[in-house]
């Protein structure tokens, strides 16, 4: 493993070591996508990155789209905005992702049982196949969700509507709120978003 | 939420995402510098992951070098370096 940082930079200088241009760079270069694009879409992917199995991580699913992209095998509709499209495309990497990790779980029927006799209850009929390390880890994430808009009891509202599956109208209407309140809440919630997207290290 | 986490995390997902599409740029910039970091300086923080050196290696990186310097200390595995986490020691 190289020692320091700058034993790296020295190595890459030096031709030793191949700096790899990431892809979202790449698209950047060619304008498929702005500066603010990529903070958008950071702050996308990490969001995602919530919902990952544990050897993936945001920045893998956020280069594998610009890769993906790029190389053409996913081709951007015409009228459909590139950042749109590619928020798309991170979307169904996670579930192919997901998809793979099913497939080596039913490897391991002893886990997949016993987590049967906790899950029964509450597993919806719709879905017979819960994924035991899927359900720990939305558990975990939605309640570190909470925990960002943990001080704004109205986002906190607006979350729960979501996770329901409610539209943005619905919630309103339940919440009973007038439309001002309810986008000034929105605005928080997307501010909160937005710093712990482009946060670094401790993941939020 | 009265569904399966698992089904709730991504309709929550789902619906942030769309509130994030629908942003305007300047609140992108304005969170930025919120953190302290200027997205219009090169190899600014904001980009760290995308375009730059991924947070998985720049941990590996900080976790060798801190080996490094304490050799006793080696193999504590999944500590964070809190000068990784501070946005001034890389867009300064």
């Amino acid at each position: 493993m190289m020692q320091t940082l700058k034993e790296y930079v020295k190595k890459v200088k030096s031709g030793e070591l191949i700096a790899v241009r990431p892809p979202a760079d790449r698209a950047l270069a060619v304008k498929l996508v702005n500066d603010c694009d990529l903070l958008r879409l950071k702050v996308i992917a990490r969001l995602h990155g919530r919902s990952l199995p544990p050897d993936v991580s945001w920045a893998d699913l956020l280069q594998e789209a610009f890769a993906r992209v790029l190389d053409g095998s996913r081709a951007i509709p015409p009228q459909v905005p590139a950042v749109a499209f590619l928020a798309g495309v991170m979307r169904s990497i996670k579930a192919e992702h997901w998809r793979r990790r099913r497939r080596a779980n039913q490897q391991q029927p002893a886990l997949a049982g016993e987590y049967q006799v906790v899950a029964a209850d509450w597993t919806e009929a719709c879905d017979p196949h819960p994924d035991p390390e899927r359900w720990l880890i939305a558990s975990q994430q939605l309640a570190a969700v909470g925990m960002l808009f943990a001080q704004d009891a109205v986002a906190l509202q607006i979350i729960a509507g979501l996770g329901d599956g409610l539209t943005a109208e619905e919630i309103r209407r339940t919440l009973g709120m007038g439309k001002t309140d309810y986008d000034s809440a929105r605005k928080r919630m997307r501010r909160a978003l937005i710093r712990a997207g482009l946060t670094m290290g401790v993941p939020q | 939420m009265s569904v399966r986490p698992d089904v709730g995390l991504e309709r929550l997902i789902h619906g942030l995402e769309q509130e994030l599409l629908g942003a305007p740029d300047e609140e992108f910039i304005a969170g930025a510098h919120d953190l302290g970091m200027n997205p219009q300086m090169k190899g600014s923080a904001a980009f760290l992951g995308v375009k730059n050196l991924t947070p998985q290696l720049l941990a590996a990186l900080h976790r060798a070098y801190a080996e490094q310097r304490n050799p006793s200390r080696e193999g504590a595995e999944g500590e964070v370096d809190q000068n990784a986490a501070d946005p001034e020691h890389s867009d300064t």
